[in-house]
């Protein structure tokens, strides 16, 4: 059914069409979530480290 | 210049700007996007010209990338500006993925307008030494250990490669190629009109803020992982010399 309404909307050149604006959300997307996932991580990683230094320190006084 | 070098303060700029050009990457892509599928069709292309509000953004991000690791890198490499290096090394992958993006969309553009997803046209081919450059680029910053040195050596490869960027611009002047000379930077002025240059135009934008959103994020994290490296050094010393007394 899902493809006999594609036929029936699509033009034979429109799949050319939503392939590259397909590529480009999958490309974009992945980027955005990446970069973001990273910097956040490193956020992380860097409150926890600043919490583990005044941890020590706190047991060194 | 170097007041902006701290990397303290570009991370309290950075989040000031962030949440704007986050937000005008949205707006920029739902107005681009609505003109993309309102504007006329193309008399000759039909609707398959509207691959071009995907594919002439993605490429001018390519260029556009490559021209800011090549600054960036220049001037790292003669004022050792500390956010410079990491500034080009930000950029790199966006760069390639445009890059990519581009090749990709001009192969799906060039099989219904020129019945072949690829040719060893002079544009073509130079777009994909630049997306090879790209690779060589970053490969540096990921084999290279001492970060001054991967540093040194990529602003080499950026500066050497920006030569490229150049070829590509002229090479449908240059040669005799199947590829559509200029339609936007041209010496008479843009060869579209109305909604279509509007669309085109609204994309670009929006491909730019998103660029730079995301470069800003690469920069942070960059800024951030330093800080990491850091502070597990200062820790290490700190276990150590507790371990000692």
């Amino acid at each position: 059914m899902i493809t006999e309404f594609l036929q029936q909307t699509l033009q034979p050149n429109d799949i050319f069409i939503l392939s590259s604006y397909g590529a480009a959300v999958v490309v974009m997307i992945a980027l955005a979530a990446a970069s973001w996932q990273s910097k956040k991580h490193a956020e992380n990683d860097l409150r926890r480290l600043k919490q583990q230094i005044s941890e020590l320190l706190e047991k060194q006084e | 210049m170097h007041k902006f070098a701290n990397p303290a303060r570009f991370m309290r700029l950075s989040n000031i700007i962030l949440p704007w050009t986050s937000g005008l990457t949205i707006v920029l892509f739902v107005f681009g996007l609505i003109y993309a599928f309102i504007a006329p069709q193309d008399y000759q292309m039909g609707n398959s010209y509207r691959i071009m509000f995907i594919h002439v953004p993605a490429a001018y991000m390519a260029q556009f990338g490559f021209g800011l690791i090549a600054v960036a890198s220049a001037v790292g490499f003669i004022w050792r500006h500390p956010l410079a290096d990491q500034a080009a090394r930000a950029a790199a992958p966006l760069g390639a993925a445009f890059t990519g993006l581009a090749l990709l969309t001009g192969s799906l553009w060039g099989k219904p307008m020129w019945g072949t997803y690829w040719v060893w046209d002079a544009r073509l081919t130079s777009m994909l030494i630049l997306f090879f450059i790209y690779l060589g680029y970053i490969s540096v910053w990921q084999t290279i250990e001492n970060q001054a040195k991967a540093a040194r050596i990529s602003a080499i490869v950026a500066l050497v490669g920006i030569v490229n960027v150049v070829i590509i611009k002229f090479s449908v002047d240059w040669w005799n190629t199947l590829h559509q000379p200029a339609s936007l930077i041209r010496m008479d002025g843009p060869s579209l009109g109305g909604d279509m240059l509007t669309a085109l135009l609204l994309m670009i934008a929006a491909f730019n803020m998103f660029f730079i959103t995301v470069v800003i994020w690469r920069i942070q994290n960059l800024i951030l992982r330093r800080r990491i490296r850091a502070l597990q050094i200062q820790l290490g010393d700190m276990e150590f010399g507790r371990g000692q007394t």
